[in-house]
């Protein structure tokens, strides 16, 4: 009986890309499917409560990461501790995204703060502000539930400057919260605190530097890899396995070159990505042009598709612009996909 | 799309403090849209503009929000992602 199966899947390299693609996709679903732990209004109230990780908080982080920040693990919501905090410490407001509360109570270890959690569904500052998740009404009812608005005096309350989008500052005022908006990065909280008085960060600017691509470009390169590992194991090994890996390259390779790639379009970026791949693969590899046509193709569709999924990770990108590129874009590198199917015998 | 309506703008500064990107500016009376090409159609400047003077075509900036929510219509306006 295995006898009569091709070769290809016969070989080894195929059983491991299986194996690979089974557990991926298997862990995939669990995070996916899982129900989100139900919190009784009791215990989502119940205040305060110190902030700490285990180390199996490190490892849920890392997974959050790595499976490109999706909703993964979530933090219960409700009010919390750092340090030695009491009633008089500064007092901050985030999601229930598990990397982004993670992320901010390490850098605030040595800090003495309280922080509020609210409900985002496990979606992070940004996402869920537009979602309208993270929005006045959602932290002005957790602040209530948590007893916090009882007192004579007004709360005074840090948001993080990624929520404005879906917090409307007016709105808090009329909850007798006064809001102060807080820098957009965990790292640079620590010396927002520092401040004698905690005022507006109102300098503060997205940054996407190398530093925030190559946070975006391992999860991004995972994400290809995993698409075309797919792909590969669809194909029952009949194309390269050299696929994924160019792939997975061209998925790293796009957010840590982004800003010296030529163009304004993120599809047009990743058109000069392939171009400069090709030329690469022109100069150290004996094949002719021709016999490295088709290479190029596939080049040029996962190039400019990676460029048109970047989209989503970015920090700079815009809706009406990409629904214009998406509409312009994404037909061409389906058709050099279709266009590849006859040809994959040669690369 | 981002537009400011100069008769409607008070002049408070508030949403020049809550770009994300510094897309907005001040003149001697009113907000004035500096660098378009930063904008990122977040809304935060048009959601906190109390007489209503900015107008943004708010949306997600991201492929796959597009397909599920413009294209596919699998998701409502602002679900399509995460």
């Amino acid at each position: 009986m295995l006898a009569s199966l091709p070769h290809t899947i016969r070989s080894e390299l195929y059983v491991i890309a299986l194996a690979l693609f089974l557990a991926l996709a298997i862990v995939w679903i669990w995070l996916r499917r899982r129900k989100a732990p139900a919190f009784s209004e009791a215990q989502q109230n119940a205040v305060p409560l110190p902030l700490s990780f285990s180390a199996v908080g490190y490892g849920k982080a890392f997974v959050c990461w790595f499976f490109l920040f999706m909703r993964t693990f979530i933090v219960r919501p409700g009010l919390y501790t750092l340090g030695a905090a009491d009633e008089s410490s500064p007092m901050l407001v985030t999601g229930n995204y598990y990397l982004t509360v993670f992320l901010l109570a390490r850098r605030l270890r040595n800090h003495a703060v309280r922080l509020l959690i609210i409900d985002t569904k496990g979606i992070n500052v940004w996402c869920s502000a537009g979602k309208g998740q993270f929005s006045a009404s959602e932290i002005a009812d957790k602040a209530a539930a948590c007893g916090l608005l009882s007192g004579e005096k007004r709360l005074r309350l840090v948001l993080p400057k990624f929520s404005l989008s879906g917090v409307n500052l007016g709105e808090l005022r009329k909850h007798r919260i006064i809001p102060v908006i807080g820098p957009m990065y965990a790292k640079d909280v620590p010396a927002f605190l520092g401040q004698e008085k905690h005022s507006n960060q109102v300098e503060d600017r997205v940054d996407f530097g190398l530093r925030a691509r190559a946070f975006t470009a391992l999860p991004t390169a995972v994400q290809f890899f995993y698409y075309f590992l797919g792909v590969y194991v669809i194909s029952l090994g009949a194309i390269s396995p050299a696929v994924v890996g160019i792939a997975t390259g061209l998925a790293f390779a796009y957010p840590m070159l982004f800003p010296w790639l030529p163009g304004r379009l993120f599809a047009v970026k990743g058109f000069w990505l392939a171009l400069a791949a090709s030329a690469l693969s022109l100069l150290f590899t004996a094949g002719s042009l021709l016999e490295q046509l088709p290479l190029m193709v596939f080049l040029c569709a996962t190039a400019i598709f990676v460029g048109l999924s970047y989209t989503g990770n970015s920090a700079v990108s815009n809706y009406t612009s990409v629904r214009k590129e998406t509409a312009r874009f994404l037909p061409v590198v389906v058709l050099l996909y279709l266009v590849l199917i006859p040809l994959y015998r040669f690369f | 799309m981002i537009a400011i309506e100069d008769n409607k703008c008070t002049g408070c500064h508030v949403c020049t403090w809550v770009c994300p990107h510094g897309v907005l500016a001040m003149n001697a009376s009113s907000a004035f849209v500096a660098y378009e090409e930063r904008c990122i159609e977040c809304g935060a400047c048009e959601l906190n503009c109390k007489p209503g003077a900015v107008q943004v075509t708010k949306g997600t900036g991201c492929m796959v929000a597009i397909i599920k929510e413009d294209i596919l219509g699998l998701k409502g306006k602002g679900c399509g992602c995460g």
